[in-house]
């Protein structure tokens, strides 16, 4: 009975289209990136199928919702695989629910392409099955420290982070990058994204008087960090980051943290601005779908669905192997970037230093893509 | 044939019915939406034995479920014991917690017991996330596989259909014997059972530590199944409050309640997420609404109180 | 860490502290009078959070108005949904209460993503980044305007529901639901309307603090239990209990927060409350009751 009420929930797969599993948070604390992820699909489902679609049909996607949790998330590898008998999956967004699905798939056989965890444990299965777009932590933490050793050499560091797998990843790089390039850390502090007031966590780090500040944070607590950093006078030469949060288009802008934005680096992995041919494109039809300008991680779900149906046409066929080993062989040029992976599912993706420079985001390093020089931060009470 | 003897025939008629299922289903999905069925009916049963039988309301019962999967990870992992010893660790673990957070909540009555047991299992949660390096905080926890690895899922259905019937079983022993008439005394009138001579804190520290035997090998269950887990998941709020919704819903104080709570709650959840999309979470909120308004005893409750008054009329 | 910054965090404890009391007010409101542990509070403490919003954004009503309007829907609801919700079930067990409050908090967080979605939502008015010095003490704006309008309407709904006519009734009731009924007080009108006070309360903690923080759907959560220590704390039904607790968690929160860690204010705060209820379960501030 079970069976056929599942089969029925699961809808029978309609052999008019292209079926690609999608696993992301549509509910949950991280549906604001699961949505921005059905969005970004969704400009490339559109765009695609426009093209006409892959071997000659319209593609789909099967979403199933994780509901911000790991094992719901598995669950929906399984419904995927064995309901509606996807090739392939997309996804999902949180590092840990990424985490929790790589097994899953490498039991069940089908490519995974991952498009925006950036903790690296989602890749130290070496499962063959397991593809990343994204950069991860260590190339985030790699690239600010490369960016800090040429731009004045700062000899202190405080690493601040959300108590999540995204937080606690990017400590662990971050931790393991600035003792190997010499740098002292001053202060590591933890704070849960839930609470309204960082201020005494600021005050600490404060205390510690670091030449830089390394955030990794979600989206809105960026701006609430930036406001009390400046109420607590926590003023170091560098307010570096791990992109998100600091990354997002709101960010510098009034409805973000507006001037207290002002100076700060991000790591980014695409801005619309970016040099790639079809960036603005996209820029224009996420707006126009979403009504608010993509940020990276819509950028990475419409890249990985581009990178799919790419290998699925190369592989001209319908199983996992082939398009598995077809992904494997991926040279595209995406407005992500060019895409490839190396012989551990990883893309080597350039990731950018920007700067927040009257209220834009402004590439700044690595120098061979800098647009403009970087501004040195002032003192609170200096600024306007 | 006894009343009692024709039950056990049905009872194993319908274990053995159970157990044969995979070999009609083999969809990993379908076998996984199934064990998960089980799992919290087996869950519910046991959260029964002191949220029913004793009438104390605990929603702390993933202190219990993470405690078996984290004993389970840490014991065969960090410390490499063999997986029997490590799950038996577990086991033992999550008995002794139970012990704790018993002398202290079971001073308290009413709202008090549960405001208790969510505010221990919140401890064990944020703490677990702030010591990275025991649990592995966020970033998680490799979990060993406990079954062969070829067909899995097989396994864990048929574990999780094993739990539910030992519940049930324990259950069935308990209500017929004198611990179970204590613990009844205690959720009918607590001074009452007192005055009687009942050791009312110790009888129900018997119950939640027998309950927190079998939450913990759900929870070594769960854990192992998906093979990586992170406090959000195995000690968060939630999980306590399905266990609890899915006895509750069932009938609480009720043998089969819990079951058929987790029957009816774990396969429409799975079927509105596939239908409804987003607004799942409010067609399932719905649903809760109306059993809670319709059915006021639970379904299993509700019906009983009908057969029963139908029977003393006639 | 220095005195400063010890005074520092004792002074925004204080500030975060209001807010907190007033959704412990809420609480204690709803409990003291019902004896029903609403687990949707949180959510209702979400949807008063977009009500304001909604205002601000699209009918550009003050943000310190907003909260007025948020109060007014949140006691509708309330009203509305004891009416037809929580009566049918008041003669029933505590599991039943708490199972419908669940299944509310479901519908109420489920419903609100699908009208606005998962977005963070934040709004911005230039008051936002106004601060005050004295000496090295630090004062934000909103802040200190939130705390302010929260503390009129913390003594005012203490006063009302001490001195008033309906008060009193609240009051008898919560001692003696029969004998208040025996005494000509209407029961079911009295607890209707506790329980629209309960939800305009932290419908009002919900307007002030949005312009402090931010919204997304699952924003409640969180301050269900915070609600559920408060109330606790403050001797369970205690209103004014309720308001001492909530500012003693803000500052213990920050003062948790400097020396300790941030991630460590919530787990020293479930610990407190432990201790308390094993020690005294009357709660800190309540009479002995329980």
């Amino acid at each position: 009975m079970l069976g056929a009420a599942a089969c029925k929930g699961g809808g029978k797969p309609d052999a008019s289209a292209f079926h690609i599993g999608v696993v992301t948070s549509l509910t949950g604390p991280s549906a604001a990136f699961g949505q921005a992820h059905k969005n970004g699909f969704a400009v490339a489902v559109a765009e695609l199928n426009a093209r006409g679609g892959v071997l000659g049909k319209p593609i789909a996607l099967d979403f199933y919702d994780d509901q911000s949790k790991p094992d719901q998330a598995v669950q929906g590898v399984a419904k995927l695989v064995d309901q509606d008998h996807v090739p392939i999956i997309l996804g999902a967004y949180s590092s840990e629910n990424t985490r929790a699905i790589v097994p899953a798939v490498t039991q069940k056989q089908v490519p995974l392409i991952i498009p925006t965890a950036v903790a690296d444990n989602v890749m130290e299965s070496k499962s063959p099955w397991v593809f990343r777009i994204c950069a991860g932590a260590d190339a985030y933490a790699a690239a600010t420290i490369d960016f800090l050793k040429h731009n004045g050499d700062p000899k202190t560091i405080a690493i601040v982070y959300e108590n999540t797998n995204f937080g606690q990843s990017n400590v662990k790089s971050m931790h393991a990058a600035a003792t190997a390039a010499g740098l002292t850390i001053v202060a590591e502090e933890a704070y849960q994204a839930s609470s309204p007031d960082y201020k005494a966590m600021l005050q600490r780090v404060a205390s510690a008087n670091p030449e830089v500040v390394y955030f990794a944070s979600y989206l809105l607590d960026a701006s609430t960090l930036m406001r009390q950093s400046e109420q607590v006078g926590l003023n170091p030469k560098f307010v570096t980051s791990a992109g998100t949060g600091f990354a997002a288009a709101e960010f510098p802008t009034e409805k973000g943290a507006g001037k207290f934005a002002e100076y700060t680096f991000s790591i980014s992995q695409w801005l619309p601005s970016a040099k790639w041919a079809g960036s603005t494109q996209f820029d224009d039809a996420f707006t126009k779908l979403a009504g608010s300008h993509p940020a990276y991680h819509a950028m990475e779900a419409y890249a990985s669905l581009l990178v799919a149906a790419d290998a699925i046409n190369r592989a001209k066929s319908d199983q996992p192997k082939a398009i598995a080993d077809a992904i494997r062989q991926t040279k595209l040029e995406t407005p992500f970037g060019p895409v490839a992976f190396d012989d551990k599912g990883q893309n080597a993706h350039p990731v950018l230093v920007t700067q927040v420079q009257g209220g834009q985001y402004k590439v700044v390093w690595p120098a061979d893509a800098a647009e403009t020089p970087l501004v040195a931060t002032p003192a609170w009470a200096d600024r306007k | 044939m006894t009343v009692t003897g024709s039950r056990l025939v049905i009872a194993g008629a319908v274990l053995v019915a159970c157990l044969g299922a995979p070999l009609v289903i083999d969809q990993t999905y379908q076998l996984n939406v199934l064990f998960r069925v089980f799992l919290f009916a087996g869950l519910g049963v046991a959260w029964n034995l002191v949220g029913g039988y004793t009438g104390q309301l605990s929603l702390g019962h993933a202190a219990f479920f993470g405690l078996g999967a984290y004993g389970l990870a840490i014991g065969s992992g960090k410390l490499g014991l063999p997986i029997p010893v490590a799950l038996g660790l577990a086991i033992a673990l999550a008995v002794l917690v139970a012990l704790a957070i018993g002398l202290v909540a079971f001073r308290l009555r009413g709202p008090y017991f549960a405001l208790a047991t969510i505010a221990f299992a919140e401890v064990l949660h944020l703490t677990a996330k702030n010591l990275p390096d025991v649990t592995g905080g966020e970033v998680g926890l490799q979990v060993p596989l406990i079954f062969p690895p070829d067909a899995p899922s097989r396994w864990f259905y048929w574990a999780a259909v094993v739990l539910t019937a030992l519940a049930l079983a324990i259950t069935a022993l308990i209500t017929r014997a004198r611990f179970g008439y204590a613990l009844l005394a205690i959720r009918e009138d607590e001074d009452t059972a007192l005055a009687c001579g009942i050791a009312t804190t110790r009888t129900k520290l018997h119950a939640l530590m027998i309950s927190a035997a079998l939450t913990a090998i759900g929870g070594a269950l769960y854990g192992s199944l998906f093979l990586y887990i992170v406090p959000d998941q195995m000690l968060s709020v939630d999980i306590s409050n399905e266990i609890a919704i899915v006895a509750m819903l069932g009938g609480a104080g009720t043998l089969l309640g819990p079951l058929v709570g987790a029957v009816l709650l774990e396969i429409a959840s799975e079927l509105f997420k596939n239908l409804f999309q987003e607004a799942h979470l409010v067609i399932y909120g719905v649903l809760i609404v109306v059993v809670v308004l319709f059915l006021p005893e639970g379904i299993v409750g509700t019906i009983a109180s009908a057969l029963r008054r139908r029977r003393g009329r006639a | 860490m220095g005195v400063w910054s010890t005074a520092q965090a004792v002074l925004d404890g204080v500030l975060l502290g209001a807010l907190y009391a007033l959704v412990g007010m809420g609480m204690a409101l709803i409990f003291g009078v019902m004896r029903l542990v609403n687990f949707a509070h949180g959510a209702f403490l979400m949807l008063a959070m977009y009500a304001t919003y909604v205002l601000f954004e699209r009918l550009h009503v003050n943000q310190y108005l907003g909260f007025i309007a948020a109060a007014a829907l949140l006691f509708g609801l309330g009203v509305v949904s004891y009416r037809f919700l929580l009566r049918r079930v008041a003669e029933r067990s505590d599991f039943m209460q708490i199972l419908l409050t669940l299944g509310l908090s479901l519908i109420v967080t489920d419903g609100v993503q699908l009208i606005f979605g998962a977005d963070y939502r934040q709004i911005n008015f230039p008051l936002m980044s106004t601060s005050w010095r004295i000496g090295r003490l630090h004062f934000n704006a909103p802040w200190v305007l939130s705390f302010a309008i929260t503390a009129v309407l913390a003594v005012a709904i203490y006063l009302f529901v001490m001195r008033s006519r309906f008060g009193r009734a609240l009051r008898a009731i919560a001692q003696n639901r029969y004998a208040a009924g025996l005494v000509g007080i209407d029961v079911q009108r009295t607890q209707a309307l506790a329980f629209g006070l309960g939800l305009a309360t932290v419908g009002v903690a919900g307007g002030l603090l949005l312009p402090l923080f931010y919204t997304y759907p699952a924003v409640g959560e969180q301050y269900t239990l915070k609600a559920f220590v408060i109330v606790v704390l403050g001797g369970m039904g205690s209103i004014a209990g309720a308001a001492i607790a909530g500012l003693v968690l803000g500052v213990v929160e920050e003062l948790t927060s400097l020396f300790w860690g941030n991630q460590w204010a919530l787990v020293v705060e479930f610990a407190i409350f432990l201790v308390v209820l094993s020690v005294r379960p009357s709660g800190l501030f309540g009479s002995q009751r329980a």
